[in-house]
This record gives structure tokens, sequence and C-alpha cells, in this order.
């Protein structure tokens, strides 16, 4: 059997048609890792129950039980709560923390037999986009290992190309599995806001973080998407998925608006010729390109970096060595958190807890925070008037390919400027997906690219339908 | 953004953090911020710019508001207090994270 090039869908038949069995597929994967993660600095850990899961696994296959994702290999991000299990968000404050509940999504994915790997390597909270901000050392790119993964879902994004797991979990509050995807050369997919309990999921930016999948096709997304998606108690920001929602069902996508405007500067020559291509691509199945004005994308970024900071900074309040977590002691309860909070929080946390104070605080609250939502909500009404005239948007998903290790950590603004064309559907809402698109030379390596796919709000659908054709 | 407004921030903020890296972090926000700045010359004028998110609606039940997507007008969703479960089930669990405890009590230090 070539375990190489399984998929889901396809290991899912050898599974059941009995070609293969969970153990074997299982043992292909843990050899990768045992070879290659030292070097790599994918998963954090292994988790020491894989022989029950894969028992469990069988037994469900043996039976004629589970579905798609039952006995197949998957790693989560380390921010998302498995019961028993350590999480620690890559950070040091929690590095003995284990979470004390399943999380809606693991709960989903060990019910439907699917094996948990193991936990994997993301920017420390989920904040930064190249995973060197991890506690525990930088994800090297397994296309380049001089070169960044991407962030902050890095870990789960190298996974699946270094064939280190069929498929990973990630969480994307500004682009955090989009761009990963797209410097590794994988699907990535941030959900429609909502539509994925994000209970047990550590909170970073509320009114934007969102679970997806990272997986090698256009299926095997939709496949995970399915076994995870759904309206939970648990999550009162979750929705009730209803198709009859979708104005224009998958088998009417006619139209694809692009906003050039938008693509004019801060995106590498090669990258947006690559963007091009792919465009003339959907042009040649057959759908309509339409240029679009969206004045007010320019702002997106700007808004984001206010409202993220001002969410995170309320979100990590939470961590006061007290609760849970480490804990540095002082001569009394005030120092204690001076000292905990300054101690054991990384340098990107701290930053981003100050920049969040200040666009809250007396005085600057108008200016900023205030101001951002109002422009957040002039964002969201410019894509509602381009939807009713397109079905989907076509975007590149980043302006440059994996960039080199240490090339931004220094320079935050630069490091931020990488998610200038994934905020957007955070603010927004509406699911995005990035799919290879391409590859560009970098100092003699083919490193890909992403073509981002944008859907209205619960439009999941599109993104499948279209991503399936252009794929082929 | 100087050094000083860092310290005030970060006194707020309940993080000690040293001389040095508050140098770097005013320059590093005082560049973020003068990114951010561009958002003062958005157009909002239009009539869909409504302010923040806290606009809870009393009369939009629980189904009703998790119906439709509204990132942009967040509303509470209220559960009904009821059936509990058994009380104690996930103490165990819950003190072992806790940095110290005493008897099943998370413990701290002396608060007045």
């Amino acid at each position: 059997m070539d375990f190489k090039n399984l998929t889901i869908k396809t290991a899912g038949e050898a599974l059941r048609k009995k070609e293969i069995t969970v153990r074997e597929l299982c043992d292909y994967y843990l050899k990768n890792i045992s070879e290659k993660n030292k070097e790599l600095n994918v998963f954090l850990e292994i988790y020491s129950d894989l022989d029950e899961q894969i028992e469990t696994a069988q037994k469900m296959i043996d039976n004629g039980e589970g579905n798609e994702m039952t006995g197949i290999p998957i790693g989560i991000k380390d921010n998302i709560l498995v019961k028993g299990k350590k999480s620690s968000a890559s950070s040091k404050i929690l590095e003995d923390y284990s979470g004390t509940y399943n999380s809606t999504v693991a709960q989903k994915v060990i019910d439907s037999g699917a094996i948990i790997l193991g936990r994997l390597n993301m920017d420390e909270f989920a904040m930064g986009g190249s995973t060197e901000n991890s506690a525990y050392g930088v994800t090297k790119n397994p296309l380049d290992t001089e070169r960044v993964p991407g962030g902050s879902s890095g870990g789960s994004a190298a996974a699946v190309t270094a064939d280190f797991a069929m498929a990973t979990l990630g969480s994307d509050t500004g682009g955090s599995i989009r761009q990963p995807a797209s410097f590794c050369g994988v699907v990535g997919l941030k959900p429609t806001y909502g539509s994925v309990s994000r209970h047990g999921l550590m909170a970073m930016a509320s009114s934007l973080d969102v679970i997806g999948p990272l997986t090698k096709t256009i299926e095997d997304s939709e496949i995970l998407f399915n076994v995870i998606k759904g309206k939970d108690e648990l999550d009162s920001t979750s929705v009730e998925l209803d198709p009859e929602m979708n104005s224009v069902r998958r088998d009417e996508v006619k139209k694809i608006g692009v906003p050039k405007n938008y693509l004019k500067e801060g995106i590498d020559a090669d990258v947006l010729e690559n963007f091009e291509k792919s465009v003339q691509k959907l042009k040649d199945l057959g759908y309509e390109i339409v240029e679009l004005d969206l004045d007010n994308l320019k702002y997106s970024l700007a808004v984001y970096y206010v409202l993220m900071p001002a969410e995170v900074s309320s979100n990590m309040a939470r961590y006061d060595g007290v609760k849970y977590g480490k804990s540095i002691e002082g001569d009394n309860l005030a120092e204690g958190y001076l000292k905990t909070r300054g101690g054991l929080l990384g340098s990107e946390v701290r930053r981003r807890i100050i920049l969040g104070t200040y666009v809250l605080s007396a005085g600057y609250a108008d200016e900023y925070y205030d101001k951002a939502w109002k422009v957040r909500n002039l964002i969201k009404s410019d894509f509602e008037k381009a939807f009713e005239n397109v079905d989907l948007i076509a975007m590149p998903t980043a302006p440059t390919p994996a960039f080199k290790i240490g090339e931004k950590s220094e320079d935050p603004l630069q490091m931020y400027l990488s998610d200038i064309f994934t905020v957007f559907a955070n603010l927004v809402g509406v699911p995005a997906i990035s799919i290879p698109d391409g590859v560009v030379d970098r100092e003699g390596k083919d490193l890909p690219t992403g073509l981002q796919l944008v859907a209205p709000d619960l439009g999941e659908d599109r993104l499948f339908e279209v991503g399936k054709k252009f794929g082929k | 953004m100087n050094k000083d407004d860092v310290k005030k921030l970060a006194d707020l903020a309940k993080m000690e953090i040293s001389d040095t890296e508050m140098e770097k972090m005013a320059t590093d926000i005082g560049s973020v911020l003068g990114y951010i700045d561009q958002i003062k010359d958005a157009p909002l004028a239009s009539p869909k710019s409504f302010a923040k998110a806290s606009v809870p609606d009393s009369d939009v039940s629980a189904e009703k508001a998790g119906s439709r997507i509204e990132s942009s007008s967040v509303r509470n969703v209220m559960i009904e207090d009821e059936n509990p479960h058994e009380t104690g089930i996930n103490t165990e669990s819950l003190i072992a994270e806790t940095p110290d405890s005493k008897d099943n009590y998370i413990k701290t230090k002396k608060i007045l």
C-alpha cells in the first residue's frame, strides 16, 4: 500500500475494505514522526494512549460502525483541549496544564473514531504568523527548513506536509489556518464564524476565533469540516447550519469577484502572477470573473490590529497564576500577578496585551476601539453588497511565500503585514479556504502559494465545489 | 508612545516588564499605532455603520439570535440555569490544575 498518497477518503475506503488496518496506518505516520520530528519540531507530544485509540477505532470499523473519519490519524493544535492531555498553547505559563474536559471538536473527532496522535506546535496562544513565538522553539517548514511554516497553526500545516498526520485541526483568528496552509502547500479552511463550536478552544479574540481543518485535499477538508461543524449549546456564538439560508446553491455558482484594486501593492510580483494564472484557470472553467471595488478592504488590517489586541488583553486577564497554570510567587498578591504575567507570558503576548490595554483605555477607546468597530461594520456591509453580485470572491492567501526564520521576528509590523489578505474574513465572519495554486522560486527552491476563495456566510459548500473543480 | 506610557499600561495590565523591553515595546507599538491611524480616514457616512457590538436585543430569543450570523452585532444568548450536575464531580480535576491549594480550596496570598 502506498501510504504517502492516501487521503482521508481513500484511506477510509481501504480501512473499510480491510486492505489496511488502523495500526498500519498509524505506524506509517509514527515512523515519519520518529525520523523527522526532532528536526522539524512539529509535534510537541505524541499521546501515550494510541494503543487504546487504535483498538477502539479498529473495532468500530470491524463492526461496520463509524464514519469517514474512523481510524484516520490526525493531530490537534495545542490550544484545543483534550481531556486529561497536556494543552499548553505553546506557552510557558500553561506548560504543565492538562485539559479538564474535552473541547467539542475533540469530542466529535473522538466519537467518530479518529485517532488523535498528539498536539502540535503553534505561536504562543495563537499570536503570530510564523510559529516563531512558541515557547518550545520554531517549527521548520518541511519544504525548506530555513523557512517558517507560517502561523499561528504552523505545526498543524507542517504536519500535513511532512506526512506526520493525515489531517489536522487548527484555529484561525486573522489567517492562522490559511496562511500556514499557503506556506506549506496544503488546503486550509477557515469556516464561517460560529459554524464550529469553540467550546474548549483557548480564547484569543472571541469575535474572530474559529476552528478549522488542514488537509491534503478539498475533499478531505469537507469530510473533516462536516464532522466538527454544528451548533453547540456550550458555545453561545455557534449557529444553526441551515442550508436554506444560502440564497444561491453551490451548483449555481457563476460569478467570481476579484478585488483588483486591493492587489496593487504589498504583494510579491511572482505571487501575484500565480494568482492571475489561477483567475484565468477559473475563467477557463467557465466562471465569469467580475472586478470588485471593495474600497474599505484596505482598512481591514488596521481594524484587526485594534480589535484583536483589545480582545486579547481581556481574554488574557485569566492567566493570573492563581486559578491554573504556573505561578511565580511575590511578597503579596499583586506582586505575584506582576511577576507571573511578566515572567511567564511571551514577548509577543505581552506586546499585544499592552497594545490592547492602550486602545481600550479612557481617552483612546473612542478614537481606536469604537472607531474600529464602526469600520468593521463598514467592511462587512461592503461584502454584503459584493455578494449580491458575485457568488464567490477570489484573492491570494498571502502576499509572499514562506519567509526565512528570523526574517521578520524583530519587526512586528512587517510580521503583521503578512495577514493583509486574510484578516478581513475574520472581521466579516465569512468562510474562506486556501488552496495550493502553484510555486514560486526562492533561492533555487520551489515554494508554494495559495489561492483564497471566499464565500458568503455558511457558503462552505461553494468553496468545496469550486475548489474541487479548480484542483483538478 | 514612550517608555512611561508603556510603564503605565503594564501596571494596568499587571505585568512586570524590564526597562529594555519597555524601550523596544514603545518603538514597536508606536509603529503599529502609526499604521492603525489610517482607520481615521475611513468614510463613516454610511447609515449601516452603527456603533459597536454591545447592542443586546432583549426581545430576541435564543433560537432567533442563533439562527443568523451577526458577527457585527453580537447578542447575549442566555440559557436556563437548570439541571445542575452533581456537586463536586469536577472539583478534584480543577483543583489539580491550580498552582496552590489546600483542602480543595485555591490558596492565594493574603488579600487585605
